[in-house]
């Protein structure tokens, strides 16, 4: 059945309409497309980008919609042989315009004649549409691929995307030794670690890059890519430094470095002292047995414990040492903290008046290798009754006395001090001048103990070898000396009525006479070997040589860790004044942060530092400025904090040369007309 | 018919009148020109609105012109240069003390050796109560390098915040400081610091061999600032030495080349060299430290003129404050204290007596100064409190050391200037003969400039010279050497910074009181404004000024405003001839 003339006329309008939209938005889609361009060469941005693109092709297409409104007025100005009739067929379809059925008809007839040879794809054809669309797409083409710096000239102040590999990923996997029994560690991107020394670090790296290039301490590996995906290298860490992963691409250019800092944490050997009893004891006879407790601790874990004992036994110029140990109870709280409690059975070991047994804890960890710790030795000593009393004191019991004496002339005078306010002066100088006679008493009574004084120049002069002999160059007799010499100025100074610097006298007179009488205990250990003396290098030196010495002193060096941090500023002042910052100032960034890695003395706030110049230059590298200047902001101030600990504030006083002459010149007016 | 005579007669009335032009005398106020200046680019915005404020009453010049009758000086401080007329009436608009915030102060080391880092103390003050927060920002050429935050609580408004600059690279160093706080402006201040690497030389001579000075040189020796020469002398005919030292310090050329000479065991020296001593602090403005063992010194008495001296034992050892702290106990005191004492350590807690002794205290002597440890023992508790001894000795000997001049010494008084900006110049030496100076240039282009003998009065065996110069047209660092016949020579670094701006916006910091300009407004009739007081200056301006009125001609016609008259007389004329049919 043949279609109505209406229907033809109908479809060829909505055809019109339908096909000149679609060319519409596809013109609209390559003039977004190509506006988009601009905020892409100046940002990066892909936000940005699509909604230009996005606002530009809405907008065209909204502008335009009035130029196709019309589609029957569009087709008569395309195929003028219509004369017309298909506007006029329209608005009588769409009832714009009245007519008699007749005229109607005809009109539609002959609009739907006119219709049926009007091909749209001739009047329209899709390719200037389709013009426009490609070469939208050419420039982007042309953009995707084109390098950044050629368009560095377009954006200043903006950082220039490199094109070398980069590091995308690092996953560092810590070992520590076998000893510690500790389980690995995986650390994904960090920006430092701390490790026990000893430990192996596996760093498996995600780039992009043809291969990479691991650096620590001990050396440098160059990793090709294997089967797997990753790059992988081993590392062991002995010391503090860092790993510094360079990615390379195919022609052997390098890329960003990321740096992580290497602290590397030493076991510490373990702790272990006697808790009871903790002290020296004296004892009557050696039938008895003595508990003694141990307490351990280590940072990693404890191996084993025990108690040991030096049994020295005999007089004169004979001992005998007898080495043992005795078995102890060990409870162990943890892996690092142990506690351990044994007998020490005295009266086994036959011991006689004069014998001594000296115990100790010994204490190990896991570290290969590794001394034993002994924690203070104490000794148990068999004496005689009379000393056996004497226990816990220091101070021979003859000289007791002596010190006692001195003390209480110490505690009258504070007494009388005290009292001073409600005495009257004479009533103060009597009693002050009984305590200096008791002072002169005691002093009397060291002085008859040390052999007495020389009160005649002539005895002192037959004495005189033994001062040049040296037998009075000992500390205790320079002790005695000073405690008898204060002794008298604080007589002299009681008799005057100068009770405070009397005071402090005696003090000083009980100090050196309580070092000069104390026991002193002496534990030693023979060496392995003798040492010989070198006749041949002595009684060698002239004395006209003695004349001019010189001595050689080192220059003063600046620590390498300031050296270290003065080149970071430079390089951080140096990147900030940069308005583009290119892969050189990454590199410059990169080494800054590898020399603090390996300056003497760093420490955390420095591997701090180091992290965020790394980050600084990877920030470079990945094209965003502003992330890298808050980097390099934030590496300023913790640098300035790091100098300002190791070196000396200048002085701040401004010399003003007219001041200073003012004010000697007021000094000498001063001085001249008397000080104040 | 009446009508059109009337208008026609006023349109030649008004003609005529123009023709004739006549003059009359009338008393007017005329109009003063008031110059408007600032000083610094922070008065700026100030002396716009005090020209706005003035402008409907006076005649208002931003420049300085011949015959003003007052000047309005924005700002604490005169421009530059400034002198003003004697007969002109001077008014000085100052910011009020409480307005956002300021920066009061700024000081800043003149020269900071490499090998340490420069303490910079800005003072900011903040206007309200309460609690409030000044963000202070140290900027050095311009690169923020450091940033602290500041409380300021309850009444008070300023607050001293101390600020750190680590040199990284020697030269002049421009030093910027940023205060501010929310809700208020930005004040800024700058300075200039000179990152040298100067290195003070340093002679320690030991009359024996002496804990206190063996401990004071190694604290000195292990600091890279000094340079330690010394001589111990360990026998009658023997001593040990490190460098070129002098034999005796009674060598007194040889004293000349150090800025710090430390004496131990001055007791074994004699007249001679206590004398030497003493011309070196006098003559070449030396420093000298003194460590006396406690006996009978002549050093010592001759150079603080004191002789009566006493021991002070203590039993146990006392702390002092010093640096980080150390401790004594045997001490030697003045029986009386010389003048212009100046302690440079002092006991942690007052002493009992009331007379204030001091452990380690300086003293001038000429143009120079003494340094007198009076603490002999402190050397023994330098294992408890090593960083305490050593850094106070080590920071004691920067300063007294720093404080001698060189032996050619050179200061500006613009370190930044303009290109063709004047700058004076002074140069000190030790050293008969006329210096030469010269101005070298990054490039190596050198050029010659004169100096002449300064007409001050100088110390004696001291030189005073004098300069001045305009800065070159090049911007770029330039450096002023000056070299005597002896060989001595010193320098100094500029910055000609580019004529767009950079040094007029050099900002000094604000003072805390009215400054120059209220100085030369009370001596010129005029007065202070307060900025909050500002509607008030044109009356107090006129007021000061007392213009009489004068008598002046006028001329009535001269204004174009007649044509009006004119034209509406003539055309109502023609149009009423119109409508009655004539032409």
């Amino acid at each position: 059945m043949p279609t109505p003339p209406d229907v033809r006329v109908r479809a060829l309008l909505a055809l019109v309409a339908r096909r000149l939209g679609l060319q519409a938005a596809e013109r609209a889609l390559a003039l977004g497309a190509a506006l988009a361009l601009v905020p892409f060469l100046f940002t990066r941005h892909l936000g940005l980008t699509i909604g230009v693109a996005a606002i530009a092709a809405v907008a065209y297409f909204w502008a335009t919609r009035g130029a196709r409104a019309d589609s029957a007025a569009l087709i008569e100005a395309k195929a003028p042989q219509c004369r017309n009739v298909l506007v006029t067929a329209e608005a009588l379809l769409e009832g714009k315009l009245a007519a008699s059925p007749a005229v109607y008809a005809v009109v539609i007839d002959d609009a739907a004649r006119q219709a049926d040879g009007i091909a749209p794809a001739a009047l329209w054809p899709w390719w200037r549409s389709a013009v426009a669309l490609a070469a939208a797409a050419l420039l982007w083409t042309l953009v995707a691929f084109l390098p950044a710096e050629r368009i560095a000239g377009l954006a200043p102040g903006e950082v220039i995307a490199s094109s070398a590999p980069v590091v995308e990923q690092v996953e560092v996997v810590v070992t520590p030794p076998p000893y510690t029994r500790r389980t690995a560690e995986t650390l994904r991107n960090p920006e430092r670690i701390s490790v026990l020394i000893g430990s192996s670090v596996r760093v498996q790296v995600t780039s992009p890059a043809a291969a990479v290039t691991i650096e620590s301490s001990g050396g440098s590996q160059h990793v090709t890519r294997g089967d797997s995906a990753v790059f992988a290298g081993d590392v062991v860490v002995e010391s503090d430094g860092y790993l510094a992963i360079t990615p390379v691409d195919s022609g052997g250019a390098p890329g960003p470095r990321r740096l992580i800092g290497v602290t590397a944490v030493v076991d510490r050997a373990p702790e272990v002292r006697v808790t009871e009893p903790a002290k020296d004891l004296y004892l009557k006879d050696g039938n008895t047995r003595i508990t003694v407790r141990l307490q351990a601790g280590d940072d990693m874990a404890l191996q084993s414990l025990r108690l040991a004992y030096t049994k020295v036994a005999g007089a004169g110029e004979s001992f005998t040492f007898t080495e043992g140990e005795v078995p102890v109870t060990v409870t162990r709280t943890n892996d690092r903290e142990w506690t351990a409690v044994g007998l020490l059975a005295l009266d086994t070991m036959a011991l006689d008046i004069g014998d001594m047994v000296v115990y100790r804890g010994v204490v190990r960890d896991g570290r290969p290798g590794a001394p034993a710790v002994e924690s203070d030795a104490f000794f148990v000593e068999i004496v005689s009754a009379s000393d056996a009393m004497a226990e816990g004191f220091s101070i021979d019991d003859r000289q007791d006395k002596y010190a006692l004496s001195q003390q209480m002339v110490i505690i009258k005078t504070e007494r009388l001090i005290a009292r001073a306010p409600s005495f009257s002066r004479d009533a103060l100088i009597d009693d002050a001048m009984t305590i200096a006679a008791e002072q002169r008493s005691v002093r009397a009574e060291i002085m008859f103990m040390m052999g007495g004084e020389f009160e005649d120049e002539f005895v002192e002069a037959e004495h005189e070898h033994e001062v040049t002999d040296g037998r009075f160059d000992n500390t205790g007799r320079a002790d005695l000396a000073l405690a008898t010499r204060s002794m008298s100025r604080a007589a002299t100074q009681l008799t005057e009525g100068d009770l405070k610097a009397a005071l402090a006298s005696e003090r000083v007179a009980l100090a050196a006479m309580q070092r000069a009488l104390s026991r002193r205990r002496f534990i030693l250990r023979t060496r392995t070997e003798r040492n010989r003396i070198d006749t041949a290098r002595r009684l060698q030196g002239k004395l006209a040589d003695l004349g001019q010495g010189t001595r050689s002193v080192e220059p003063a060096e600046t620590s390498t860790l300031v050296e270290a941090v003065r080149a970071a500023l430079l390089a951080v002042t140096d990147v900030s004044r940069a308005t583009t910052l290119t892969a050189a100032h990454a590199d410059l960034l990169s080494n800054a942060a590898a020399r603090l890695l390996v300056a003497d003395g760093r420490g955390a706030p420095v591997v701090d530092i180091a992290s965020r110049l790394s980050a600084a230059a990877e920030a470079i590298a990945a094209a965003n400025a502003e992330s890298a200047r808050r980097s390099l902001g934030d590496a300023a101030a913790r640098l300035t904090a790091v100098a300002s600990a190791e070196l000396a504030a200048a002085p701040l006083a401004v010399p003003n040369a007219t001041r200073a002459r003012l004010l000697g010149a007021l000094a000498d007016a001063l001085r001249s007309g008397g000080g104040r | 018919m009446t009508s059109e005579r009337v208008l026609r007669a006023a349109a030649v009335l008004v003609a005529l009148a123009a023709v004739v032009d006549p003059a009359f005398l009338r008393s007017t106020q005329v109009r003063p020109t008031v110059v408007v200046a600032h000083a610094t680019a922070s008065d700026r915005d100030l002396a716009a609105r005090v020209a706005a404020t003035l402008e409907s009453t006076f005649a208002i010049s931003r420049q300085d012109i011949a015959g003003a009758a007052a000047y309005v000086l924005a700002g604490s401080d005169v421009p530059e240069g400034w002198r003003p007329p004697r007969e002109a009436v001077v008014f000085a608009v100052t910011s009020g003390p409480g307005v956002g915030v300021r920066v009061l102060d700024l000081k800043v080391p003149v020269q900071v050796s490499i090998d340490s880092v420069a303490p910079v103390e800005a003072t900011v003050s903040i206007d309200g109560s309460g609690d409030r927060e000044v963000t202070v920002a140290l900027l050095i050429d311009g690169l923020r390098l450091q940033e602290v935050k500041a409380r300021v609580t309850g009444e008070d408004t300023r607050v001293t915040v101390p600020l750190t600059f680590v040199p990284a690279r020697p030269g002049l160093a421009r030093v910027r400081v940023e205060a501010s706080a929310t809700g208020r402006g930005i004040a800024v201040a700058d300075a200039v610091l000179d990152v040298t690497a100067r290195v003070w030389r340093v002679l320690v001579f030991d009359g024996r061999p002496t804990y206190a000075a063996t401990f004071v040189r190694r604290a000195l020796e292990t600091d890279s600032r000094f340079h330690v020469t010394t001589r111990i002398v360990t026998s009658r005919a023997s001593a040990v030495q490190t460098g070129p030292a002098p034999v005796s310090l009674t060598d007194t050329r040889a004293l000349d080349a150090f800025d710090l000479v430390v004496v131990g065991a001055a007791d074994a020296l004699g007249a001679g060299e206590a004398a030497s001593l003493e011309r070196y602090l006098r003559e070449r403005h030396g420093a000298v430290i003194l460590l006396p063992e406690g006996t009978d010194d002549p050093v010592l008495f001759r150079l603080t003129g004191q002789e009566a001296w006493q021991e002070d034992r203590r039993a146990e050892p006392v702390r002092i404050d010093g640096g980080d702290g150390f401790t004594a106990s045997e001490f030697f005191w003045p029986a009386r204290w010389p003048p212009l004492v100046t302690p440079l350590a002092t006991f942690g807690q007052a002493a009992p007596s009331a007379v204030r002794k001091f452990p380690v205290w300086q003293m001038p002597v000429g143009s120079g100064r003494v340094v007198v440890s009076s603490a002999l023992d402190a050397w023994r508790g330098r294992a408890s409190a090593a960083i305490g001894f050593s850094a106070f000795w080590r920071s004691t000997a920067a300063a007294v050391a720093n404080a001698t001049p060189p032996l050619v010494s050179v200061t500006l008084a613009r370190r930044v200037l303009l290109p063709g900006q004047l700058t004076e110049v002074g140069v000190l030496t030790f050293s008969g003969g006329a210096p030469t100076a010269r101005m070298r240039a990054t490039s190596g282009a050198v050029s010659a400039v004169r100096l002449w003998p300064s007409p001050s009065p100088a110390a004696r065996a001291v030189f005073d010279w004098q300069s001045e110069f305009r800065a070159p047209d090049m911007p770029g660092r330039y450096q002023l050497e000056v070299t005597t016949e002896g060989g001595a020579s010193g320098a100094a670094e500029l910055l000609v910074v580019g004529a767009d701006g950079d040094a007029d916006a050099w900002v000094a910091p604000a003072s805390d009181g009215d400054g120059l300009a209220a100085m030369a407004a009370s001596a010129h009739r005029g007065g202070v404004v307060p900025e909050g007081q500002l509607s008030a200056l044109p009356a107090q301006l006129a007021a000061a000024l007392k213009t009489a009125p004068v008598q002046q001609p006028w001329r009535p016609m001269r204004s174009v405003w007649w044509l009006i008259p004119f034209a509406a007389c003539a055309a109502g004329e023609w149009w009423l001839r119109r409508r009655r049919g004539q032409r």
